[in-house]
Formats: C-alpha cells, sequence, structure tokens
C-alpha cells in the first residue's frame, strides 16, 4: 500500500463526497440504481488500486476516474442485455418533450465533452483535476467545457416554451 | 420543462437526493474484510468466539429486527439491518426548513463489529409524517468506537454525514462518543464551527448525536469540513476524524 493513501484517506472521501459521486453516477448511468453500484464499485477499485496512485494529483479526481470506469461497465454490461445506448432513459427527466429535447442534446455530446460537463457541475472538480481524470491536457478541458456548454445552450433554444 | 440554462439541465438529470452510504459494503467489494486484517491468530479467534456468541444473541433479536424495521424510506435504499427501532432523536430548523434526525443502531450486512464498535445509523431528513413520505433526506451507516480518540483500537469516536437537497441546506450531522459535550468542525480556510451535541431519546449506545447545516460559500470547497472533534466539557478531545486526506487528528 501506497503510504499516504490510507483507508482513512478513502473513508474520508466517501463520508464527505460520496453523494457528489452519485450525482455524478446518475447523470452518468441515467438509473439510481447502477449509479449506486458505480459509487460503490468505483470506491472499491480505487482502493483495490491504490498502490498505484502516483499522487501527483488530487485522490479526488483518482477516485471519480475510478467512478467513471464502473458506470461505463455497468452500463456495457446493460446494454448488452437491454439497450445500445451509454445512457438509460430517465423517467424524471422524460416526463415531457422539452426535457427530451435537453436530454437527448446532453447524450448526443460527445462522452469527453459531456465527462468534462459532469466533473466540473457535479464534483466541482478544478480544470486541472479534470485534466487529470480525463488524460487531457488543461487548456484542452477548458475548450471542452465551454464547448459543451454552448451546444446545450442551443440545444435549449430548441426547447418549446 | 422549465429548464432555462444548462445547470438547470444538470440538475434535473441528477437531482439532488439522498444517498444511503454503506462504507462496510465498498469495502466489501474491494475484498477487505470490515474487520482490519492485520490482527493476530489471537484476536481472530476471539472473534470466531464473538461471533458464536453474537449468533446466539442476534437470533432472538431477529425478531425483534422485523419489527424495528417501521416503514422509513431509507430500509428501501440499503439501510443496515436495525437492531433498535429508528428513533427521531431532534428536530429543527434550518434555513427556514424543518428537518429531524433519525437514528437507529444496526448490524452491518457484511461481517461482525469488534467489540469496542458499534453500528450506528444515522438519517438527516426534511420533517414529514408518515416517515416513509420523507424525501430529499441522506442516511449514513458505519462502525463507531464507543472507545476514546487516541485508544489502542485507533478508531475515532465520532462519525461524519453530509449531504444536502433541494429540501434541506448543505448539512452536516453524526454520532460522537456520549463524553462529548461539543463537536468542532474545522474548514479548509481556518473557520471553525462549534455546535453542541444532544442524546438520543432512547438508548442506542454510549453515544450522542450533532447536526448542522454548514456555511455556506461561493467556493463549495470551503463549505466542507476537513476535521472533526468531539470535545467534553472542559475542552478536551475525546474523539477525532480527518475529512480530507490533508487533515490529521
Amino acid at each position: 500500500m501506497t503510504p499516504g493513501v490510507s483507508l482513512e484517506a478513502f473513508e474520508a472521501l466517501y463520508r464527505t463526497r460520496a453523494a457528489a459521486f452519485f450525482r455524478f453516477a446518475v447523470a452518468k448511468t441515467g438509473d439510481p440504481e447502477r449509479a449506486r453500484d458505480a459509487v460503490q464499485d468505483g470506491f472499491a477499485q480505487a482502493i483495490r488500486r491504490r498502490g498505484t496512485f502516483r499522487g501527483t494529483g488530487s485522490l479526488e479526481a483518482w477516485v471519480a476516474r475510478c467512478v467513471i470506469n464502473a458506470a461505463h461497465d455497468l452500463n456495457r454490461a446493460i446494454s448488452r442485455t437491454t439497450e445500445p445506448d451509454d445512457v438509460v432513459a430517465d423517467p424524471v427527466i422524460e416526463s415531457d418533450a422539452g426535457a427530451a429535447v435537453v436530454r437527448e442534446a446532453v447524450q448526443r455530446l460527445p462522452m469527453r465533452q459531456r465527462d468534462a460537463l459532469f466533473l466540473r457541475y457535479y464534483l466541482d472538480l478544478d480544470y486541472r483535476a479534470i485534466a487529470d481524470v480525463l488524460d487531457v491536457e488543461v487548456g484542452t478541458v477548458s475548450s471542452t467545457l465551454h464547448t459543451a456548454r454552448n451546444s446545450l445552450r442551443d440545444a435549449l433554444q430548441e426547447v418549446p416554451r | 420543462m422549465n429548464a432555462r440554462s444548462v445547470e438547470d439541465v444538470l440538475d434535473r438529470l441528477a437531482p439532488r437526493d439522498r444517498f444511503a452510504h454503506d462504507w462496510t459494503d465498498v469495502l466489501t467489494r474491494a475484498g477487505i474484510e470490515a474487520v482490519q486484517p492485520s490482527r493476530s491468530a489471537w484476536r481472530r479467534r476471539k472473534w470466531v468466539l464473538a461471533a458464536a456468541v453474537l449468533a446466539a444473541i442476534l437470533i432472538p433479536v431477529a425478531a425483534a429486527t422485523v419489527a424495528a424495521r417501521s416503514n422509513w424510506w431509507f430500509f428501501d435504499s440499503h439501510g443496515d439491518q436495525p437492531l433498535t427501532r429508528p428513533v427521531v432523536v431532534k428536530t429543527g430548523t434550518w434555513d427556514g426548513k424543518r428537518w429531524q434526525l433519525v437514528a437507529y443502531r444496526a448490524t452491518p450486512e457484511h461481517g461482525i463489529l469488534p467489540a469496542d464498535l458499534i453500528e450506528i445509523c444515522t438519517a438527516v431528513m426534511p420533517y414529514a409524517s408518515p416517515p416513509s413520505a420523507s424525501t430529499g433526506g441522506a442516511l449514513g451507516c458505519g462502525g463507531f468506537s464507543v472507545r476514546p480518540a487516541g485508544s489502542p483500537s485507533g478508531r475515532r469516536g465520532i462519525d461524519y454525514a453530509s449531504s444536502q437537497s433541494a429540501d434541506l441546506p448543505h448539512w452536516a450531522a453524526g454520532p460522537v462518543v456520549d463524553t462529548a459535550a461539543e463537536v468542532a468542525l474545522y474548514f479548509r480556510n481556518g473557520d471553525l464551527l462549534r455546535v453542541p451535541t444532544f442524546a438520543p431519546p432512547e438508548p442506542l449506545g454510549p453515544v450522542r448525536f450533532y447536526a448542522t447545516a454548514l456555511p455556506t460559500s461561493t467556493d463549495p470547497a470551503a463549505e466542507r469540513p476537513v476535521k472533526v472533534v468531539g470535545l467534553d466539557k472542559d475542552g478536551a478531545v475525546v474523539a477525532c476524524a480527518p475529512l480530507d486526506p490533508s487533515a490529521s487528528c
């Protein structure tokens, strides 16, 4: 185990941030049950692999990457048996036509844009941490977020008022 | 749909909602026993004995457990099995929004606790009646030390849960050893928030509780404490838990 990354550090992060990770995972998976599994599996994966944590970035960003991986694994498992899409229907937001338009706009975003947006909004990660999670340059994060926000704003214009 | 901004869209995509914390489940998924694996063979044997004794106790308790499971929402979302019935420990109002803290003593889903630990589940939710109608709350369950900070067990004597929802402001709450008269929350910017503890109306073990709304800030990271400390009536530290990898006790 890497010195400095104790189970207590993971537990502290979990106690304080699991609810935010859960929202992030709900956005990623579209399903609260699967989102919960993604959070639990993501933290578990991070703990199992804690010996590989280099400590150059934040622990939260590193766990976020594990939660993303877990969400992808769970979505893939579901899509093999049910539907091909990365994000599954969300009964809350599909309750009306305008919501569906916006939801589709979110789904249409390239995965990196979507992940950057979710990491920024739900986990409140700074650009440096988002860059660590997505394995891109910090400048790329800025432009990715800008493009994602513009795409969603455009979609909002199409929503019937 | 009333969404008029990207933030509205994202709020609707993943609403602030309750999350049932289960650290023991994380450890199990990670392949780690809830009981620390570094224990000696003797201590392991003691565990087997303890397991046998506890099993004998738990069998008659099982019937009571069924009765303890009323229709609280958290039993639909992975709340640990109750050993006592959930009780409303305290009610109050934050920012004009009425809340209640509900707690119960539980048995962990995955494993048996050491003798110096008890499992306490703490939920904070909007005040509602009947209880099943409540939404926008959060539940945290965890092994809670009945020994003070600095004891050889290495446990902390205080637990921490935090959440926020559309129905409640950002809050923090949890159990603390019953010698704690106050809990101090330390923030990244050096601020300190001290809140009194309160006792449960029914015995849940040697615990008291704390609950507070957290200060708001334009920087969400600044709203999160980095450490919580239990203080006795003389101001001595009796419990401590770091909440950030940078903090220590």
